[in-house]
């Protein structure tokens, strides 16, 4: 009810109607006319306001173009092609996008958590309102503003038109519901009308922070590289030597000139590259309703893989969402971006699984130069679990986000929530 | 970053300041706060106004309400202090305005109005919810404040107002408007002149409205309920549903009246009363007549005016052992003042005091709470005896007219009672007796007065022989016509019953004791005496509706008036004026100091600087008289530089050079001794300052710059 009045009545139709209201119990009952006269006056501009609503008509083709990335908490600019298919001229319009419904569904409403809910006084936890809208917040997936310039199109004729949206947090956006508004003469009220623009998709990475030069644990100790092992890449490694060829030799490394030139196979030996290649390790076993920590630590392993050079290493994300997970970026595997898009739809878990995310970091433990450990929150568990892990024998430091710093441990670095991007920049270099 | 807001136009404000100046009657406050709001276009001082200081202009002006709210109240508008305090807004609203015109920021946030708002954005901040912030303009806000203020003000229904108002509105909206493409302006071009036309007729558009609406009928003219002339049954609903102390009795000597008359009126019809007067009264005197000096004729009146002050009735009506209560309660404007039947003296400042040949008091009062010391006889009376109707061929007396439609049944009680040939006390006895046994009270308006004509012209009859309960209104009409009919010129009177008393015997009259009865002429003695033939246990009845915080309320009302009786003592008001001042001129001392303190230039760019937090330096003085020299200083240049200049001027420079190098290890040495190179600085200042009066003037024109 709140979204559709706020679509469809504009500032200005507030204003009125606060002033409506305040000179109604202002005059009611007085021997003045003045306040009855302007309140006459606002009157008949409210309604002739509405009354020249059902005439704003229109029917307009839009085509959506969207970026193939947006970041949570930055705006992002969506463009559009708008063709006026009416037969009269398009005047005094502009376009918006609408978000999904954010309404929970009553098992979701039911199981929420509001943080801070339990120090609210009796009747909110009772009626719950602030655990309602609390939910439509946090679900809505963002922000839409109205396009930057106003639409006036003639009959047939077609323009660019761009209107902005802020990406509340990262994930996937369904873009399915453009509306076109129409709004009176004076602004009071508008239209709110449907287009049929095809959907479109946004993906939201996760917010990232600039990180101070560091260098991750372990990267003294070098790994053969993607090159060796990549079969797309081609032939990789530094040039050494030709000798002959031996069975078992790829094919891609015969060297065709030389065999004609000889008379016998001869093969290019190479030198591989040897690249670092280190774990990323992200805890997704947040404490119940501390989504905000857990989406923190998102952003800084995010902050993470963008800052690592993935050509000149390889990254292993891994977590554990559902089942255990590894992804591998780097040379020859795939691009840091790849890494972002699995961390923009990474989900928390229910249960905590440390055994598990600890079983699947040994499993790679031979691979790993070094692992870097986002935890979101401190406990006995994972202090256990980063323990266990290094008496392994693999070198690992670990970031944890937490809501109160503890006092400091070896090879952990606290960080708060709520001042990450600071403490981020005060990461010493060897973490 | 904060994102751009719209701006309301330059000058509007002003414009609108100056239009409820005039308006309001306070041209001068107008002309006052269009020049401090308009102002900041013309300077480049600026405050850095944080959330903090938004808040505090809200609160400062949320006081400013209710010290205007409370001042109203104490100046004698109970039920309007609010919306008359409304008037005072653009007032009221000036730190706001002043925060968002002198701000460096263009947009306020709605989160400084609201605790609740605040509470919530810093629940949000705490665990990571999000929040949106809505800022707005505050100079939108503060202009609608400016037009209902003037609606609300003493001319407005001054013929400027309306279509300036309308021009002041369309020039807010004109740059929106005026960015439209033409096409699109054809919108606006019709919806406004329409709106502003039929605006033009919204008053008798809305009371029309609300008269169908509500009541239920067209409207009438307001001045036909005037309750010195006109009064219907169902009238006194106004004041029955008021549990509120309307007046105190305070006693100064002998028993107090048991009731109080407001008006009386001597013609029924159709459950209607009015107050037919002997011969043609002048137009608009309601058939009142200023109150006279001594010698007013005999016995039917109060008074006479013994100073320019004081209303006092001969020596005969102010007797020193005549009994007298204080009558003390607000008087909004010129009212009716209750009295008993029985007054013969009044003391009352008043700016005029009249009497209809009713009896019936208008004061026209000096002070907002009347302090009448009431003096009165029992067996005298205020009002004249009955009169013939001189305009009606007939000449008979309205005192004894009963309508035809209700005669029958009166008759017939009437024999009933055999009314006929008793004594008027044995008449009177035997109706009490009569409605006492055969009549039941019922609270006010559970039984309604019909809505039929023919209804309504047999009201009483129904009353007398079928309904047999109603409230007070219902027996005091049943009381006078069957007086009428036995012979008796009566006549209906209005007012209240005294059935309340405090610990200290004062009279409590509250508007529950709205109260309605009979008067009775008694031939034997030439007065007319007091016939109230309701139930005694109506106000047992009415009673309870009394709220539960009503005491808090009463003693509020008993300070207020208290206090406002104290104010008008000689010399009181000047005490209360400067009790009320002082705490207002501190707030002003302490926020005018701060303000002062922390204001901010505004550059070339919009840029603030930080041009007033230079560290204080003796050689500052020389400013003025090395700019009659050098002229202004460039904006930029270094204050040591620019006063370098005068080295030229100067015949001994070493003075200048010694204090620029003090001046410039003043403010740029942290280990200096500051006291000493004051102290140094100081001298070389005044030496210097010397110096400079002793150079031949330089006309304006011939300085540099």
């Amino acid at each position: 009810m709140n979204f559709f009045v706020r679509r469809r009545i504009r500032t200005a139709g507030i204003a009125l109607l606060i002033m409506g209201i305040l000179l109604s119990l202002l005059a009611g009952g007085q021997k003045q006319d003045a306040p009855s006269k302007l309140l006459g006056f606002g009157f008949m501009l409210g309604v002739l306001s509405l009354a020249w609503l059902p005439f704003r008509r229109a029917r307009v083709k839009v085509v959506r173009h969207v970026p193939k990335h947006a970041t949570a908490g930055e705006p992002v600019r969506l463009s559009y092609r708008v063709t006026n298919l009416g037969r009269l001229t398009l005047q005094n319009a502009s376009l918006i996008e609408t978000p999904p419904d954010p309404r929970p569904s009553s098992g979701q409403f039911a199981r929420a958590r509001e943080p801070g809910g339990d120090k609210r006084n009796a009747f909110d936890r009772l009626f719950a309102y602030h655990c309602w809208t609390w939910l439509c917040e946090i679900r809505t997936l963002f922000d839409a503003s109205e396009s930057h310039r106003r639409i006036h199109l003639r009959k047939g004729e077609s323009a660019n038109i761009t209107t902005t949206i802020l990406p509340r947090r990262r994930g996937l956006i369904e873009l399915v519901d453009l509306r076109l508004l129409l709004p009176d003469p004076l602004g009071f009220y508008q239209r709110c009308l449907r287009t049929h623009t095809p959907p479109s998709t946004l993906v939201v990475l996760p917010t990232r922070h600039p990180l101070p030069p560091f260098e991750l644990p372990g990267s003294a100790r070098f790994q053969a590289g993607g090159d060796a092992t990549s079969r797309q890449n081609g032939p990789s490694g530094e040039f050494v030597s030709l000798r002959d060829y031996q069975p078992g030799d790829p094919i891609r490394l015969i060297h065709w000139k030389s065999w004609a030139r000889t008379g016998k196979p001869v093969v290019k030996e190479l030198e591989d590259s040897f690249y670092p290649r280190h774990g990323l390790i992200l805890d997704t076993f947040p404490e119940a309703g501390d989504e905000a920590t857990f989406e923190a630590a998102v952003s800084v392993a995010a902050s993470f893989v963008s800052a690592i050079d993935t050509h000149e290493s390889l990254i292993d994300l891994m977590f554990i969402s559902g089942r255990e997970q590894v992804v591998t970026a780097g040379r020859g595997t795939g691009r840091a971006e790849t890494l972002l898009e699995v961390l923009a739809g990474v989900e928390s878990s229910a249960a905590p699984q440390f055994e598990s995310l600890r079983k699947l970091v040994l499993r790679h433990s031979e691979d790993l130069a070094g692992c870097l450990a986002i935890f979101a929150g401190w406990s006995e568990e994972r202090a256990e679990l980063l323990a266990r892990i290094k008496s392994a024998g693999i070198q690992i430091a670990a970031i944890v986000v937490c809501e109160e710093k503890p006092g400091p441990l070896p090879g952990v670095h606290f960080v708060s929530r709520d001042e990450l991007a600071a403490d981020l920049m005060k990461l010493p270099p060897n973490l | 970053m904060e994102a751009a807001t719209i701006q309301i136009p330059r000058l509007v404000l002003g414009a609108a300041l100056l239009l409820w100046g005039g308006i309001c009657a306070h041209p001068f406050i107008g002309l006052l706060l269009a020049i401090i709001v308009e102002g900041s276009h013309w300077t480049q001082v600026r405050w850095d106004f944080r959330s903090l200081a938004l808040q505090r202009a809200w609160q400062i002006s949320v006081l400013l309400l209710f010290l205007t709210a409370a001042l109203i109240w104490l100046g004698g508008d109970l039920a309007q202090a609010l919306p008359r305090a409304f008037r005072w807004l653009p007032v009221i609203f000036l730190p706001l305005q002043f925060v968002q015109s002198y701000g460096i920021r263009s947009s306020m946030p709605l989160t400084a109005f609201s605790h609740f708002l605040r509470k919530k954005k810093e629940h949000a901040k705490r665990y990571q919810i999000p929040f949106r912030e809505i800022r707005f303009h505050f100079g939108f806000a503060y202009f609608l404040a400016i037009l209902l203020s003037a609606a609300l003000g003493e001319h407005a229904s001054h013929p400027v107002f309306y279509p300036t108002a309308i021009l002041l509105i369309i020039w807010v909206v004109s740059r929106p408007l005026l960015s439209m493409k033409r096409t699109s302006l054809i919108g606006p071009l019709i919806v406004l002149p329409i709106a502003a036309i039929v605006g033009f007729n919204g008053d008798h558009i809305i009371d029309n409205l609300t008269n169908r609406l509500v009541e239920g009928r067209s409207r009438q003219n307001r001045r036909d309920y005037n309750r010195e002339v006109r009064t219907f049954i169902g009238k006194l609903k106004e004041d029955k549903n008021s549990p509120e102390i309307l007046w105190r009795l305070l006693p100064v000597q002998g028993e107090l009246p048991k009731l109080l008359r407001v008006a009386s009126y001597n013609a029924y019809g159709n459950t209607h009363w009015r107050a037919d007067h002997p011969g043609d009264i002048g137009e608009g005197t309601e058939g009142f007549t200023e109150l006279d000096s001594f010698g007013i004729e005999n016995p039917y009146r109060i008074t006479a005016r013994a100073d320019a002050e004081t209303f006092i009735d001969g020596p005969t009506a102010s007797a020193e052992d005549l009994p007298r209560f204080i009558l003390r309660g607000s008087i909004d404007g010129v009212s009716l003042l209750p009295l008993p039947n029985s007054g013969t003296a009044l003391v009352q400042p008043a700016q005029n005091l009249e009497i209809s040949s009713f009896g019936t008091l208008r004061i026209d009062p000096r002070h907002p709470v009347a302090d009448a010391l009431m003096v009165y006889e029992p067996g005298l009376t205020t009002a004249r005896p009955p009169w013939e109707n001189r305009r009606e061929a007939a000449r008979e007396k309205p005192s004894l007219m009963v309508p035809p439609t209700e005669q029958p049944v009166l008759q017939a009680l009437e024999d009933q009672l055999q009314l006929s040939g008793l004594p008027l006390d044995e008449k009177i006895q035997r109706m009490r007796e009569y409605f006492s046994e055969n009549f039941r009270y019922t609270r006010y308006d559970s039984v309604e007065v019909p809505n039929s004509d023919g209804g309504r012209a047999r009201f009483i009859s129904d009353f007398l022989t079928k309904q047999k309960r109603g409230h007070c209104e219902y027996f005091a009409t049943a009381a006078v016509l069957l007086l009428r009919e036995a012979g008796i010129p009566a006549r209906y009177a209005t007012g209240f019953a005294v059935v309340e008393r405090d610990g200290n015997n004062i009279g409590i009259i509250r508007g529950i004791h709205a109260h309605a009865w009979a008067m009775a002429w008694d031939e034997s003695r030439k007065t007319w005496i007091d016939v109230d033939v309701t139930p005694p246990d109506w106000t047992g009845m009415e009673t309870p509706r009394t709220p539960p915080w009503q005491p808090l309320l009463d003693r509020l009302r008993i300070w207020r008036d208290n206090f406002l009786v104290w104010r008008t003592h000689p010399g009181n008001l000047a005490i209360a004026i400067a009790l009320m001042a002082l705490p207002f001129l501190a707030g002003a001392w302490l926020i005018g100091r701060r303000l002062w303190k922390s204001r901010r230039k505004l550059g070339t760019e919009g840029t603030m600087l930080l041009a007033f937090d230079r560290l204080p330096s003796p050689l500052q003085s020389l400013e003025k008289a090395a700019r009659r020299r050098l002229g202004h200083r460039p904006e930029s240049t270094p204050f040591g530089q620019w006063l370098g200049a005068l080295r030229e001027h100067l015949n001994e420079p070493a003075d200048l050079d010694r204090a620029l190098a003090l001046h410039r290890q003043l403010r740029f040495d942290p280990d200096a001794d500051h006291g000493a190179i004051t102290s140094e600085l100081e001298q070389l200042a005044s030496r210097l300052a010397v110096n400079l009066r002793a150079l031949p003037h330089v006309p304006r024109s011939k300085r540099p710059g």
